[in-house]
């Protein structure tokens, strides 16, 4: 018997799904999604077995995969003592991590899976860690679905796109300014990455630790044990203020190392990249970072194109890139 | 034309217009408020080292910023000194951007200020 749709009941008809294209970045500070929803952003860190009085949203959830035991993720979880993802390579953490991003309406579809990474000869080991079948209770509500495809791509290339309408003619110069590490790439007029690489000693990190090192930073955030929680600064630097320091005072310590460290980023560029530098027509600067460090440094924007929301720039330029072909 | 600038104390030099008109469409990107510390670092950033200037030098644009300098470690802003005094002094100059490439613009600036 052949089925037709005209065979098939009414009730199949509605509940069947369609195929979801989903942009997925793994980065150790953050969980970026985007799709035909919109973009979701989860702070990577996560506390095993959380109370019952945890706070749940989706920016925040309680995940269990596959038997695991529950974890909760989430910028609210890094404020205090929580598991970091930076020791581990993304490709271990992969499939957790993008069991995190899944939402209640991917249940019962297959996903095909555009995934970002900056490192180009790990691309195919994340290809194989994400694909598979996914069995979630993420927030109470069971998930179930299938990654079927897995498209990987360099992570500069989706922030590339974002900023696309903005460049001028000829190559360009392409920041991606992350938590634990920067990349620095070449594109040239054709949109190809013909050279670049991470750089961890530009990392947002390092900023965050020199702020942690001051004086009255550490006098007013640390714990008992001598401790001041990077996360609870790293989050304190898009605010107006951090714990019991005044905010005059919060804006002034920002600005202090801020310009330090933007003194130490043109140290690198003019010392590795002299030559390059001349000869691009485009800065870009992106990820959390350029979003971080345009709000400090306006005049940054003088020179550099900062997409729209650098932070998610990267997945949904990857996102719109992959429709495109479509 | 040229243009005046005290470097220092002791110093004076002197810039070509067309020097002068890239330091000055480069002040108006990069916030620089003294022209001196801007001929400082591009001159210093090219390798033609400011100390070994003599007064009544005359810099032209070959001397800035037209080819990077062979040596391999380069100056940063941290260890460029900063002139004493800083004139210059030209009238109708129009400041443009226009043949400053971002990444020179970027490496100019000053995040003292």
């Amino acid at each position: 018997m052949t089925l037709t749709a005209q065979s098939i009941p009414i009730s199949t008809l509605a509940s069947a799904k369609h195929t979801r294209l989903v942009s997925f970045e793994n980065s150790n500070s953050f969980l970026k999604r985007h799709d035909s929803e919109g973009s979701l952003v989860i702070a990577a860190g996560h506390r095993e077995n959380p109370s019952v009085h945890a706070h749940t949203d989706d920016e925040n959830p309680i995940v269990i995969l596959e038997g695991q035991r529950p974890r909760w993720y989430g910028a609210r979880v890094c404020q205090g003592d929580h598991v970091s993802n930076s020791h581990r390579s993304k490709i271990e953490t992969a499939r957790e991590s993008f069991a995190a991003c899944l939402r209640p309406s991917d249940d019962g579809r297959d996903l095909i899976v555009i995934a970002s990474h900056w490192d180009k000869p790990a691309l195919e080991a994340l290809k194989v860690a994400l694909q598979g079948q996914y069995k979630v209770i993420r927030n109470g509500v069971k998930i179930q679905c299938a990654v079927t495809q897995v498209i990987p791509t360099m992570e500069g290339l989706g922030s590339y796109h974002s900023a696309k309408s903005q460049l001028k003619d000829g190559s360009t110069l392409l920041i991606e300014l992350g938590y634990g590490t920067a990349e620095i790439w070449f594109i040239d007029e054709m949109g190809r990455i013909v050279d670049g690489a991470p750089v961890t000693r530009l990392g947002v990190i390092n900023l965050v630790k020199a702020i942690a090192d001051d004086p009255t930073v550490r006098a007013l955030t640390q714990d008992n044990s001598g401790t001041v929680n990077l996360s609870a600064i790293s989050q304190a630097l898009q605010q107006d203020t951090l714990g019991k320091i005044s905010a005059a005072n919060w804006q002034a310590i920002k600005a202090k190392y801020a310009s330090e460290f933007l003194k130490d980023f043109q140290g690198y560029l003019r010392t590795q990249h002299a030559n390059h530098l001349q000869s691009v027509s485009n800065l870009i600067l992106t990820g959390g970072g350029a979003c971080l460090l345009s709000s400090i440094q306006p005049k940054l924007s003088q020179v550099f194109i900062v997409p729209h929301q650098p932070q998610t720039a990267s997945v949904r330029g990857a996102y719109e890139r992959q429709m495109s072909n479509v | 034309m040229s243009v005046k600038c005290q470097m220092s104390k002791t110093l004076q030099i002197t810039v070509t217009d067309e020097v002068a008109q890239q330091i000055k469409a480069l002040m108006a990107i990069t916030g620089h408020e003294r022209p001196g510390a801007l001929i400082n670092l591009l001159v210093r950033r090219y390798g033609q080292d400011l100390a070994r200037c003599m007064s009544g030098d005359v810099l032209s644009a070959q001397d800035v910023r037209v080819q990077p300098s062979p040596v391999a470690s380069l100056p940063t802003q941290d260890n460029v000194p900063l002139p004493h005094e800083n004139v210059l002094s030209t009238q109708d100059i129009v400041p443009t951007s226009q043949d400053i490439s971002p990444g020179d613009a970027f490496l100019a600036m000053d995040f003292d200020n």
